[in-house]
């Protein structure tokens, strides 16, 4: 039997492209909420890389003398300061091919 | 009640009855922890487990069963037990709700669903984005611009007033003191502090997007413009960032597991128009396409997007061939009103930042400009008492204009601004303040008294209110403003009108918009240079800074001869 989270994997491969975790919810049939936990097992086992916040652990980025001088800081950065957490899918690309389709 | 035990699988549950059966002979062990659950924490590689079960008789050995028990069923599964076991939980957690949960056959949309059904819809999505940008512009330029004027005039009146009579009270009026001061900080910084307001506008506009979530949408829209030139998509973080400044932006490329990938963003973030570069955009605007003005500035950020898919595309096929799109998937905020008062927070925040920076940067570069201004090289000036034609900086930027002549605007005062430009953006129209503004710059009449000033500045605040409330009906086509009634241009912006009038043959406007695109596309500035090298190498350093200079300076040659043929 495919366990849900192999389901989530199988269904992510199918995806060329980002897609909304409500939408990744729905065609696993799980709830969204249900789906963040799964993720999290997905993020601890390695199969799926968090995309980190731009400057974690980078405050050189922002410290100021090294920095634009009308930069603000990541954490206040108008284009950045709310984005998405998002999560990759990593692909052994020699092993698994990716269908073409979204 | 009765208990719900998970299944965990054939092989899964034969170790953990292997397991149970060993614990049940561990009295220390089996009088402290119920066997089953152990058992499977044990399988689940529970972090907290193992220390406290080792300090117990027999510990060791369990946990040596159960490493020998996790190795075989990896083998068995192809997969590590943990994982397993998180597996099958989910499974007999997604077939309780399901048989539990009535009533939502199909798929269930709530409000933010629906929304996002159209301003993330694979056609629609990247339209809606842009007429968003379109109208943050518009109400940038058009409601915002009301408001230069007042600030420009407070600067160059009352302020250098001020100064001026505070020179002469120490005595130093007449003396190189006071041309740093009149004519090198409060001509470059104060023109750069005039754009202010249409910073506020911007960071308001763009903090009410944010408020209601939107820019995280705005991100996944981006994101599959990236994938278009085969950035995987992580990549449209640092793109995102670049849209606010270059040099975080090259940093957040770190996040990228791929080299190719950190490469190419970091090649093609400086592309994106950073928030510096917007004083150019309006500044210029202002002169040349008062009407147009938020086109304008719309029209540099998406041409930069362009740019960077174009060459994005050729790099990807050339120099960085990239070799996998990872799916990702992004978790969106609801959407939801905005309060005045999160984006009044995020508003000051960002347009403080600015102005401290402009207290840095850009006066330590006015300074250096005003000295090069002031150092004769020619003529029979002295210092500070030269004609800026014959000075160190004319000469120096002289020797570079000659490569604009074919862009339109070869002049030494249109050179050295750009040339400034690779320290920062903003300076660039604090030079141009300098160089094209320094003969009228001196402070003229008699000093008005404290009341008369702080009148003359209330009156013009009020000036740009009313301005700015008859151009706000302007976002929607509705035009209150007085057509007839033309703003007398100041006395900089005619200088830089008559200048690229004379540069460019007659075609000032199509000259303008050369220098436009040259600002956007050319190097951002020193800092996102050390940025570009610490994080790729010298020598993609050096491809960056020759390649995009290259770049905007062909984009700028094509767009003058192009705009003078259509008659700009």
């Amino acid at each position: 039997m495919t366990s849900v989270l192999e389901a989530l994997v199988d269904e992510l491969r199918t995806v060329q492209g980002p897609i909304r975790s409500s939408d990744l919810a729905d065609r696993v049939g799980v709830s969204e909420s249900a789906l963040s936990g799964m993720i999290d097992v997905l993020v601890a086992k390695g199969r799926l890389s968090p995309a980190e916040s731009p400057g974690a652990g980078e405050s050189v980025a922002c410290s100021g003398s090294a920095c634009g001088s009308s930069c603000v800081g990541l954490d206040q950065c108008a284009f950045i300061a709310n984005v998405p957490a998002c999560y990759t899918l990593i692909v052994d690309a020699a092993s698994v091919p990716l269908p073409a389709t979204e | 009640m009765s208990r719900l035990v998970v299944d965990y699988g054939s092989d899964v549950e034969t170790a953990i009855a292997l397991l149970v059966g060993e614990i049940e002979e561990t009295p220390d062990v089996s009088e402290r922890y119920a066997s089953r659950w152990l058992a499977t924490a044990l399988l689940d590689e529970d972090p907290g487990l193992v220390e406290p079960l080792t300090a117990l008789d027999g510990g060791d050995r369990l946990v040596a069963t159960r490493d020998r028990l996790a190795e075989e069923l990896r083998g068995a599964l192809g997969e590590q037990a943990d994982t397993a076991i998180a597996a099958a939980r989910f499974q007999t957690a997604n077939t309780i709700a399901r048989a539990a949960i009535v009533g939502q056959t199909g798929k269930s949309r709530d409000r933010t669903d629906r929304i996002d059904a159209v301003l993330t819809n694979r056609y629609l999505g990247i339209p809606i984005f842009l007429a968003l940008m379109w109208a943050v512009f518009k109400i940038t330029t058009d409601i915002a611009g009301a408001f230069l004027d007042w600030i420009d005039s407070a600067v160059s009146g009352p302020i250098a007033h001020f100064v001026e009579s505070f020179v002469s009270l120490i005595g130093l009026d007449g003396t190189w003191v006071e041309s740093l001061l009149i004519d090198g900080v409060i001509a470059g910084v104060g023109a750069v502090l005039v754009f202010v307001p249409i910073l506020l506008a911007l960071y308001l506009a763009l903090a009410f997007l944010e408020d209601t979530g939107y820019m995280a949408r705005a991100a996944f829209v981006m994101d599959r413009v990236m994938r278009g030139v085969g950035l995987q998509g992580k990549a449209f973080l640092p793109m995102l960032v670049g849209f606010g400044c270059t040099v975080p932006a090259v940093y957040a490329t770190r996040t990228l597991e791929d080299e190719r990938d950190r490469i190419l963003t970091s090649l093609l973030v400086p592309f994106m128009s950073c928030g510096a570069r917007l004083p150019v955009y309006v500044l210029i605007s202002a002169v040349f396409f008062p009407q147009h003005a938020g086109l304008v500035v719309f029209g540099m950020y998406l041409l930069g997007i362009l740019v960077a898919l174009t060459i994005g595309l050729v790099l990807k096929r050339t120099l960085l061939p990239v070799t996998s799109h990872a799916p990702t998937i992004m978790e969106m905020p609801p959407y939801r009103l905005p309060t005045f008062r999160t984006i009044w927070f995020h508003t000051w925040t960002r347009v403080t930042a600015f102005i401290g920076g402009a207290g840095s940067i850009i006066f330590g570069t006015m300074i250096v400009v005003w000295f090069l201004m002031a150092v004769p090289v020619s003529g029979d000036g002295g210092f500070a008492d030269t004609d800026v034609d014959d000075s160190a900086f004319a000469a120096m930027s002289g020797a570079v204009a000659p490569a604009f002549d074919p862009a339109g605007f070869g002049t030494w005062e249109a050179a050295g601004s750009l040339l400034t430009g690779f320290v920062a953006k903003e300076v660039v129209v604090g030079t141009m303040a300098q160089v094209y503004g320094i003969e009228d710059a001196g402070v003229e009449g008699p000093s008005p008294s404290i009341a008369d000033s702080a009148r003359e500045i209330g009156t013009g605040f009020a000036g740009a209110m009313l301005g700015a409330l008859r151009a706000t009906p302007g976002i929607i086509g509705i035009d209150l403003t007085d057509a007839d009634a033309e703003d007398e241009p100041s006395s900089l912006m005619a200088s830089i009108r008559v200048s690229f009038e004379e540069s460019s043959g007659g075609h000032s406007a199509a000259a303008a918009l050369a220098f436009l695109v040259f600002v956007l596309l050319y190097t951002p500035c020193m800092a996102a240079v050390a940025a570009i090298r610490q994080e790729t190498s010298t020598r993609w350093m050096w491809l960056s800074i020759v390649g995009q200079t290259a770049i905007a300076w062909a984009f700028a040659v094509v767009f003058f001869q192009g705009a003078k043929v259509l008659g700009l």
